[in-house]
């Protein structure tokens, strides 16, 4: 812990609620859980969140909340640049932004203006837009893309009422990604359309770059939970990191995932090198204090990576030590 | 550097007293030493403005320099004067506009919402009121980043008493208050500079260097990267000025930098 931790305000502090949501009942009952933040009324939530001159990485130390209404654009087209499981078309929803958890490789610092924690209290507005395109093909909707929902489970349930939408819905899945270990909201029967994508990594780059988030260990028994309840689970190997020993640490680590969880519990393996698209690039060398932004990476495709050369041959390597233990579907981007 | 900015010298006496500040030759009464300076702007948003922007257009501002508008203001409620308050909302009475300033230090002041009102009757209307830190906050917000940007305000009166404020009852509360401002503002900027690395030894390397522009931020981000990766700069980069005397030369060093620092 740095000395400037100690001094720092605990989190949610402050709580900024926009004026037009404040008697929400959804917006009581989340006030009601943090009884010593201070409630600071706004007008809109981009006065906060929008603003300029804010240091991200500094407010993700300590950052507040910010309680919104959100009036458009509940649903976007992914990138190609996201991991789309092999389904033909990938939407995604941003319902919160940011997590409690401080990832060196987050794009979100090169995206955002704010580390606080921002959540769209119109739930309903954003089951509309899914709903408006439950149709042929059979999409993937990740709704925890722009932040880490379970993260945030805690503030306010959103997960089981996404689990709960989530039965409604004939041509859809709903991706949740995580590196969260709450599981308490999972219920059986619930599992038809919800894929739950779990980030892994090893221990060595968790404790290294993946600040505030629980160990794989731990990771891998959320896992096992939920596939006690049946429910579709993703493994996503992402952001790979070279680092020196790349070989024995990626199979050290693929081999205990493997021995730890029951291959038939996984419905898929996903698995991405590290990149950054290169407009995120500038603001995060100006906030970021972690050398993983500062390493000689190539540009291609308007994305900073290791290059062609290291991923395709770190790739192979993956994807040989990952056909090892699981014969499913392995997806890599 | 700490900046402050006072409306009246009544508000900075006990700063400029306690720091032992030097008068300097400036259109404006300004006093400071070789970590403090003090400005004092009058009253009124328009003259808060221009003082902080003459302020900090006259000096060089680092990275971890931060900047504090102090000073009196009126409070309609309960507590006694000189109680200590630190603006969570910043508004102006003019079109209701607001600035949020970043609370993240511990503290022992009462947060609170202050509107910043254009003359001193219409503080009557609002709970809080003063006449200076919307524009303080919105001019320094030009050359800050937000969380080096603090307001205090210091209760000077009960704005129901509807009493005249003389220079005495200002000087007492603010001295009666200067040392857990003092305090807070110390803190503060430990606190700011105990985040994060010192990098200026890097900027300094890279601006002295003899290689071009272009050269010189590829080595800031080689040396960023060895830094955050090893808490230390790497031995290669000394001496760097006495080895590249011609262009190629500088090609080649700047090539044997790199590779060693990525290897």
């Amino acid at each position: 812990m740095k000395s400037s931790d100690i001094f720092m305000n605990n989190f949610f502090h402050h709580i900024y609620v926009e004026k037009k949501i404040y008697e929400y009942e959804i917006t009581q009952n989340i006030i009601k859980k943090f009884k010593n933040s201070g409630i600071i009324l706004i007008e809109n939530y981009k006065d906060i969140f929008n603003r300029k001159n804010q240091n991200y990485n500094f407010q993700k130390k300590s950052p507040d909340l910010i309680l919104a209404f959100k009036n458009e654009n509940y649903i976007y087209k992914g990138s190609p640049n996201c991991q789309n499981m092999g389904f033909e078309e990938y939407y995604y929803i941003t319902q919160t932004y940011n997590c409690i958890y401080e990832c060196d490789y987050c794009f979100l610092q090169g995206m955002l203006d704010s580390g606080n924690i921002l959540i769209f209290v119109n739930t309903e507005d954003f089951f509309n837009s899914v709903k408006s395109i439950d149709n042929k093909p059979e999409k993937l909707v990740s709704v925890s893309y722009e932040s880490d929902m379970l993260s945030v489970n805690g503030i306010y349930p959103l997960a089981e009422k996404w689990l709960d939408f989530s039965e409604t819905l004939n041509n859809i899945k709903i991706e949740i990604r995580t590196k969260s270990l709450n599981t308490s909201y999972l219920k059986k029967g619930l599992n038809k359309n919800i894929i739950l994508s779990w980030s892994v990594l090893p221990d060595e780059i968790i404790k290294k770059y993946e600040k505030r988030t629980p160990e794989l260990s731990k990771r891998i028994d959320a896992v096992n939970r939920a596939a006690e309840y049946e429910y579709k689970i993703n493994l996503a190997i992402e952001p790979i990191i070279v680092v020196k020993n790349f070989e024995n640490i990626y199979s050290e680590f693929i081999k205990y995932i493997f021995k730890n969880i029951k291959a038939e519990f996984i419905n898929s393996v996903s698995y991405g090198f590290y990149r950054i698209p290169s407009e995120y690039i500038k603001k995060i060398k100006r906030i970021s204090q972690s050398e993983l932004t500062f390493y000689n990476y190539i540009l291609e495709n308007n994305n900073y990576t290791y290059g062609r050369k290291i991923t395709n041959e770190k790739s192979s390597f993956i994807q040989k030590e990952i056909e090892k233990y699981y014969k499913g579907d392995i997806y890599s981007l | 550097m700490i900046y402050f900015v006072f409306a009246m010298k009544s508000e900075a006496e006990i700063f400029i007293n306690e720091y032992g500040l030097k008068r300097k030759n400036s259109v404006f009464s300004e006093y400071s030493d070789e970590e403090r300076k003090v400005i004092i702007s009058g009253t009124g948003p328009l003259n808060c403005s221009i003082a902080t922007t003459y302020l900090l257009t006259q000096n060089n501002r680092g990275k971890n320099d931060i900047i504090f508008n102090i000073g009196v203001m009126g409070a309609d409620d309960e507590n006694i004067p000189g109680k200590i308050y630190l603006p969570n909302k910043i508004s102006n009475s003019w079109n209701k506009k607001s600035y949020y300033p970043e609370i993240r230090m511990k503290n022992n002041f009462t947060e609170t919402e202050i509107t910043t009102v254009m003359n001193s009757e219409d503080s009557y209307k609002y709970k809080y009121s003063d006449m200076e830190s919307y524009a303080f906050f919105k001019t320094a917000l030009n050359f800050f980043d937000i969380e080096n940007i603090s307001v205090i305000k210091v209760k000077s009166d009960n704005i129901s008493d509807h009493k005249k404020i003389i220079s005495e009852d200002i000087r007492n509360v603010m001295k009666n208050s200067f040392n857990s401002i003092n305090s807070y503002t110390e803190s503060y900027r430990n606190f700011l500079m105990s985040y994060g690395k010192d990098i200026s030894d890097i900027e300094s390397i890279a601006e002295n260097s003899p290689f071009t522009f272009t050269q010189k931020q590829i080595l800031k981000n080689a040396l960023k990267y060895y830094m955050y990766k090893n808490n230390e700069i790497p031995d290669i980069v000394k001496n760097i000025n006495e080895k590249a005397k011609s262009a190629s030369e500088r090609k080649k060093i700047l090539n044997e930098i790199i590779r060693y620092i990525y290897e």
